[in-house]
């Protein structure tokens, strides 16, 4: 198995292949950092010349046309906010701003309190915008990201490997890959959670919480939250959802051939 | 054909039982590259590489260290050419996050302009230190969400972001050394 690591959206992207000679695997691996690269450039709130700051400066009632990638993503965050009766939030970057996760940008158009899923039209790569919205995207485009990434890899003639963009992982061929998790009581501390065959991996994890106030000990909030599914965007959505919902996401969960598995505060555990 | 399982059983009913098959985090570590392969992707027209190992002048030691860190050490670096015409160089430098020491490179035109940032070699853990719960506590609410994935020869990445902003700090450290001391004067 060949291996190469950058740092890139603000993580570390590992790209493994096997079975390829070490010219066509630069090949492969430049051509799945480059993917990796233009999604961070097209899906930054802290770059003013992304499409999503671009959506973030426009008044009610324009249209603006965005990147194929970035429609995606956007067309993928809808259906997930819709499917989840909005605990899936993609317009949650005021409050980022508010609490001072995200940078405020100087020349967005102050956002509404429509939700971003029908204050934002889609058709085709054209955005209309019904009512200002401040998109952040997050975990979902690393998703994209690294299914992309292993699409650039298969597409280079890879037939087997995997792509780790900080935790959202996905593996594909005929690599089986045992996923560990980091225990959210114990950093020093790895639990073997699950195998991946041609699947992917998300995890959200207490870090993200304590941010917001860590939960007390006795409590059942989540501490981690792990999801696999068909593909890394789902995966990381999906962690969102499960977050919230916890086992009432169980049957979303199912339509996305996904499954949970999550580590409670008070250290009890619930997987579906 | 997508398939995915559980390694956990579901009549496990807590953390507790999860942590019997919980492996050490400083077991994982992964090699990348090479500083000679970060050159030969970066210059794939050079002739010749050299490696340069630069004594650096105390104020220059200072500037290239971590903010707390001791001055750093000589700099190892490879210069590119191709014929008489330097091509540009690549400098091999280390960070240490909160969980992890990462070795990365840096490969910079002749106008210092940088081409790619690689990672050569990742290691989890900082031996003893990790174990001690007063180190540890410093990541209670700054931890990333991290996944991570330990194949046949423990292959993995973790503790991702507060890593990859150390490794940005100094490929920002790195490229202010190298307008300081451009390979073109050098050349002339």
């Amino acid at each position: 198995m060949r291996q190469r690591a950058r740092p890139l959206l603000g993580t570390l992207v590992e790209v493994r292949a096997q079975g390829a000679s070490a010219t066509a695997f630069d090949v492969a691996a430049d051509a799945a950092f480059d993917a990796v690269a233009q999604v961070h450039a097209l899906m930054s709130f802290h770059e003013a010349g992304s499409d999503l700051r671009r959506i973030a400066r426009a008044r009610a009632g324009e249209r603006l046309v965005v990147h194929p990638h970035t429609a995606a993503v956007l067309r993928s965050a809808q259906r997930w906010a819709r499917a989840s009766d909005g605990a899936f939030d993609a317009g949650c970057a005021p409050r980022a701003v508010e609490q001072g996760w995200l940078p405020a940008p100087a020349d967005g158009t102050p956002p509404g309190a429509l939700p971003f899923e029908d204050a934002l039209e889609l058709a085709g790569h054209s955005v209309h915008v019904h009512a200002p919205v401040w998109l952040d995207f997050g975990g979902i485009a690393k998703g994209y990201a690294v299914d992309l990434a292993v699409a650039r890899l298969r597409r280079a003639g890879m037939r087997t490997g995997a792509v780790n963009a900080g935790g959202d992982l996905r593996v594909f061929g005929t690599l089986e890959e045992t996923v560990h998790v980091r225990s959210p009581f114990d950093a020093a501390t790895l639990w073997p959670v699950a195998a991946l065959k041609d699947s992917a991996c998300a995890t959200s994890a207490s870090g993200a919480v304590a941010r917001r106030g860590a939960a007390p000990v006795d409590s059942p909030a989540p501490r981690s939250v792990t999801v696999l599914a068909p593909t890394a965007c789902a995966a990381d959505a999906l962690t969102k959802i499960v977050w919230q919902q916890g086992e009432l996401a169980s049957q979303l969960l199912r339509r996305a051939r996904a499954r949970a598995l999550v580590v409670r505060a008070d250290g009890s555990v619930w997987q579906s | 054909m997508t398939s995915h399982r559980w390694l956990v059983s579901p009549s496990l009913s807590g953390a507790a039982l999860l942590a019997a098959a919980a492996v050490p985090a400083s077991v994982c570590a992964a090699t990348y590259a090479t500083a000679d392969d970060v050159a030969h992707r970066a210059f794939n027209t050079a002739t010749a590489f050299g490696e340069v190992l630069v004594t650096l002048a105390p104020a220059d030691a200072a500037a290239l260290a971590a903010p707390g860190a001791a001055p750093h050490g000589p700099l190892r670096t490879i210069e590119a050419r191709q014929g008489d015409a330097v091509l540009g160089r690549v400098v091999v430098d280390s960070v240490i996050g909160k969980f992890e020491q990462i070795d990365y490179a840096v490969a910079l035109d002749a106008a210092g302009k940088v081409l790619a940032v690689e990672i050569l070699t990742y290691r989890e853990g900082h031996g003893g230190e990790v174990r001690m719960p007063s180190w540890r506590n410093q990541f209670v609410g700054k931890t990333a969400a991290d996944a991570l994935h330990v194949g046949a020869d423990i292959a993995n990445i973790s503790g991702a972001t507060l890593s990859c902003t150390h490794v940005t700090d100094g490929v920002h450290r790195i490229v202010a050394w190298a307008a300081r001391h451009p390979l073109a004067a050098k050349a002339a």
